[in-house]
């Protein structure tokens, strides 16, 4: 029941990535909602809630990482903790960004950002324990790469030069749309998660799976590093 | 937060694991990653592969170098040449040549296809991108004055098209055709069809021009 479930969402949610014109691009704002957003010049609600949604629904690595904080998560009183907390990071980075201008080079935080699937996947194999003898705060980890995660977007929004006009009601349109986008891919992501566990495979294949998601977070920083070297 | 786990993986098992995942990375990164995204490929498996096709007129990032094309702003644009004889029509000896293709333009990238044609040939053309780009559509007698020396016959460097179809007769012996720059924040690729009485097509992506296949029409 739960895999016929779960293989229902994954063909959901792979469709609906599909079915976006800029299909899956780790944080770019796609040509044509590039100039939807530049042309607009007033509060659009439903537009931008719908950016920000399709943002986090079709940002891969975005997905890697919340992917890493929830695979040992079982209770969902847990999930809803830390995912809170990092809606609270980039939620803040977010607005401040675009409100107080900030600007940092997106190529970094987008490193940092592969840096966090590394810091996960390592964290998910009982790493810090084993290596350091201790255990970093996981909720703290959670809130600052929230933090990034938000800046990131702020700097690719600014880019965009939006109009003063509505900008605070087209933020905070984008920013509920990254939560719904978000409550999206993650009810994905648990289903699947949930009937994968069901296995009595599924802590045998975890450290593998780790080792996987880890692969992908290396991936990501350096491609991001050499898009730094090759932009500069 | 973990609740359980039958054991915990030893150091060992994590420092291999750790290091396979680095070493994987490292590898997809520099085997496909680098070659197909910036046509950086100090293995050759991009050029193997065809990987760096993507990348090919990708070679020009922001701040790197600038494509073959000179900045328009910096040439003399030279007075209208004399148009060819007007006629109804021109009869050629031999058959048009037909040629297709496909461009893909990161943000910041410049491309250029051009033509030999000699004065007073014809050629129509038709291109569509999946954004703006902007262009110049201009030539290069081959008997120029100074190196940088180039005639323009369309120009929209600010807004750009998205398409331009038309027709075009050669007012010069020479290479004639188009330079596209990608100044938006996204990809766009590009699809050129042209057919027309030239005998060579080249290509400008980085220092130095491809020759492109070209067919006569079936």
């Amino acid at each position: 029941m739960y895999i016929r479930i779960a293989t229902f969402l994954a063909i959901l949610l792979i469709l609906s990535v599909c079915l976006f014109p800029g299909a899956a691009s780790a944080h770019n704002v796609s040509k044509r909602d590039a100039s939807f957003v530049q042309s607009n010049r007033g509060p659009a609600v439903a537009a931008f809630t719908y950016l920000g949604a399709k943002h986090m629904v079709t940002g891969y690595d975005h997905i890697a990482f919340l992917v890493g904080v929830i695979f040992f998560l079982y209770r969902l009183k847990d999930i809803v903790q830390y995912v809170s907390l990092f809606t609270l990071g980039h939620s803040v980075t977010l607005l401040a960004g675009v409100l107080g201008g900030f600007h940092a080079n997106p190529y970094i935080i987008d490193a940092i950002i592969g840096l966090s699937v590394v810091y996960k996947a390592f964290d998910n194999m009982d790493g810090f324990q084993r290596f350091f003898g201790f255990q970093p705060n996981t909720k703290l980890a959670v809130l600052i790469f929230g933090l990034f995660h938000g800046f990131g977007l702020a700097t690719k929004l600014q880019e965009l030069d939006l109009a003063k006009n509505g900008l605070i009601t087209n933020i905070i349109s984008f920013n509920v749309g990254v939560e719904i986008g978000q409550v999206l891919a993650l009810t994905a992501v648990l289903i699947a998660l949930s009937a994968w566990r069901t296995q009595s495979s599924f802590l045998r294949q975890a450290f593998a799976a780790n080792t996987v998601l880890m692969t992908v977070g290396f991936v990501l920083v350096g491609y991001q590093i050499a898009g730094y070297f090759v932009a500069a | 937060m973990i609740e359980q786990k039958v054991q915990a993986p030893s150091k060992k098992a994590i420092a291999k694991a750790t290091g396979i995942a680095l070493i994987v990375a490292l590898a997809i990164l520099f085997v496909a990653v680098l070659p197909a995204e910036y046509g950086i490929d100090p293995l050759k498996t991009g050029a193997a592969l065809h990987l760096t096709d993507l990348a090919r007129t990708a070679q020009t990032k922001p701040g790197q170098t600038k494509p073959a094309q000179p900045e328009p702003e910096a040439k003399p644009v030279a007075a209208r040449p004399t148009p060819a004889p007007a006629g109804i029509y021109t009869a050629q000896s031999t058959t048009y040549k037909v040629d297709t293709e496909d461009l893909t333009l990161l943000p910041g990238d410049g491309v250029e296809i051009k033509y030999h044609m000699l004065k007073g040939a014809g050629m129509v053309y038709a291109w569509k991108a999946t954004g703006n780009v902007a262009y110049e559509f201009h030539g290069e007698p081959d008997n120029k004055p100074n190196k940088d020396y180039f005639e323009s016959y369309e120009l929209d460097d600010t807004v750009g098209k998205n398409h331009s179809f038309g027709s075009f007769t050669a007012p010069t012996t020479g290479i004639h055709g188009w330079f596209w720059e990608n100044k938006g924040k996204t990809r766009v690729d590009i699809h050129l069809t042209t057919a027309g009485f030239y005998d060579s097509a080249k290509m400008y992506a980085g220092e130095k021009p491809d020759e492109l296949p070209i067919e006569d029409v079936k």
